[in-house]
């Protein structure tokens, strides 16, 4: 067994099903603490799919995924014949606090202002003090350059702010690994910029993650590898210069192509 | 016809199309035809002695039509609980994986929201002559209980199962459309967080769900008050049985069903005071 906490991602053969579509075809995956990986691919591949699987959002039909070597979503049994029992929901929520997922549509809670957005998850779930989750959540903001917005309430923020803040939540909760579905996609041009900025520093400080993006500038320069979805499979994978540059499968080159054309 | 109403203020619907909203002129026109409508109407209240203003202020506070404003006002509190819990559990039936409790649900609520409230009432007042015994046990075996529904169906038992029930069909779609509305991506962020149970519920989805389920409760509240009336029917003495019991004595029809409706319209304008109070609170 790894230590907890040590950031590491597992998959082997997953399967995702919705009814008879089969969503995600036998994926199987390693992802090293530290690494920084994109998953790039056309709308409807799996992407999203693949990331709510890793941290539980939803139940798998096949294989197995390992977070910090802890399967996700159930756990072996002495019994010979169910060899694996589910987790209950409590036992699923304690695995996803460990694993922090940033949102396409960043999801804050409106009644909520930005400070009680970060420090509801470290209080609740985590058991912080007041006091200590308030220094925590302005020290998260202040990595995310949020912390004079402390006080203001999520609707009145841009977009770009609002993920900033997205990105600071679910930093709180001191996660091994983090995932980021299209975290820039519902953003005006102009502020992607100042999220894409935020992923970067993130990298550099040693942070397990995950990626879904189609900024492929972003997935060249600053992820250690690329991989390429396609109809539930990962059709390529590899450093990020190499797949950018070369790509193998010919899928591969005609996403590439479609993509970097615009 | 115009080609498009949507835009247009709700002032100029009326003019048909014409680029002009009301004409000053027309407009008092209008208003002194209402002026001399109410001036009227004022009259009548106070010359036509029919109104006996007199026997309404005798019996406005008499002690049997205070005791009727009692019952009606507890049995719309006891109902709309009733019905708000009933009507939740019927809302996350209509939620449930399982077609046959989704199917449950369904039936009851198209039951109850198709028949009148009145039949209904008189139905369940009437239900001894169904069913004599309610009775819990195997069939043709023993019996572990055994009730004489003659003696628990009272006017106010059938009023209130009646009332509750058919409310609870109505509550069950409200609180329906308010769990469909709640918007997924927060239900998600809350469980990534790893947020659960009461947690989750409270602090994500109730602030949600409330300010689009609680006015249109509040609504149904000032509904049911007024739908107390109808168990006077069946023998249950709130607060227009009370005074059917005084003019069935004294003929004093009118004036008795003007100290009703005061009570009534008061009560009315209490709650609706109240509703836009929450109104504002929820909207934050
Ligand atoms: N909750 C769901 N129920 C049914 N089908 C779903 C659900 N979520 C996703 N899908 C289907 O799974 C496929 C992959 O979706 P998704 O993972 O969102 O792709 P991507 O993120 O790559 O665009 C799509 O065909 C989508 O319609
Ligand atoms: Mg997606």
């Amino acid at each position: 067994m790894t230590q907890p906490n040590d950031g590491t991602v597992s998959l082997d053969k997953v399967v995702k099903r919705f009814g008879t579509n089969t969503v995600l075809d036998g994926v199987s995956l390693d992802i090293t603490k530290g690494e920084v990986v994109a998953i790039i691919g056309p709308s409807g591949s799996g992407k999203s799919t693949l990331l709510r699987c890793i941290n539980g959002l939803e139940k798998i039909d096949g294989g197995s995924i390992l977070v910090n070597g802890e399967e996700i979503g159930r756990r072996p049994t002495p019994n010979g014949r169910h060899p694996y029992a589910e987790l209950k929901p409590q036992e699923l929520a304690r695995q996803r606090a460990h694993i922090g997922m940033v949102f396409q549509s960043f999801n804050l809670f409106p009644s909520m202002t930005v400070l009680e957005n970060v420090t509801l998850a470290p209080r609740t779930v985590l058991g912080l003090s007041a006091e200590k989750a308030r220094a925590s959540a302005l020290e998260h903001l202040g990595a995310v350059a949020m912390a004079d917005f402390a006080d203001r309430y999520p609707r009145t923020l841009s977009g770009g702010q609002q993920q900033r803040v997205a990105i600071a939540r679910a930093l709180a909760m001191e996660p091994s690994v983090m995932l980021f579905d299209e975290p820039t996609s519902a953003l005006d041009p102009e502020l992607v910029g100042e999220v894409i900025r935020v992923l970067k520093d993130l990298a550099t400080r040693g942070f397990t993650m995950i990626v879904v993006t189609h900024e492929m500038g972003f997935a060249r320069d600053v992820c250690d590898r690329v991989i390429f979805m396609e109809g539930g499979e990962i059709v390529e994978s590899g450093a990020a210069r190499g797949v950018f540059t070369s790509p193998i499968n010919v899928r591969t080159q005609q996403f590439l192509q479609r993509v970097l054309e615009r | 016809m115009p080609s498009s109403t949507k835009e247009r203020p709700v002032s100029t619907l009326f003019s048909h199309g014409s680029t002009k909203s009301f004409v000053p002129r027309q407009q008092y026109v209008f208003y002194v035809l209402v002026t001399i409508v109410a001036i009227l109407l004022i009259l009548s209240l106070v010359t036509n002695a029919n109104y006996q203003w007199a026997t309404v202020a005798q019996y406005l506070l008499a002690p049997s039509i205070l005791q009727g404003l009692l019952v009606t006002l507890w049995i719309t509190l006891v109902c709309m609980v009733i019905a708000v819990v009933l009507g939740l559990i019927l809302a996350f039936m209509g939620l449930a994986q399982s077609a046959y409790v989704r199917g449950a649900a369904e039936v009851y609520i198209v039951f109850f929201r198709g028949t009148p409230l009145l039949v209904q009432l008189i139905f369940w007042y009437n239900i001894s002559a169904l069913y004599p015994n309610f009775g819990i046990g195997i069939p043709f075996g023993p019996q572990f209980l055994d009730i004489d529904l003659n003696q628990v169906i009272t006017p106010i038992g059938a009023a209130i199962m009646g009332l509750a029930l058919n409310e609870a069909a109505y509550m069950a779609e409200i609180f329906r459309g308010g769990l469909n509305g709640l918007p997924k991506g927060q239900i998600e962020a809350a469980d990534a967080l790893g947020l659960s149970g009461w947690t989750k519920v409270r602090r994500v989805v109730l602030p949600q769900l409330l300010p689009v389920v609680v006015p249109p409760t509040w609504n149904q509240m000032i509904g049911m008050l007024k739908n107390t009336s109808l168990i006077s029917v069946i023998g249950a003495s709130e607060l227009l049985y009370s005074a059917q019991a005084i003019y069935a004595r004294t003929y004093q029809t009118i004036p008795l069903l003007i100290v009703v409706s005061l009570w009534y319209l008061a009560i009315s304008i209490i709650l609706t005071i109240v509703q836009r109070r929450i109104e504002k609170a929820v909207k934050r």
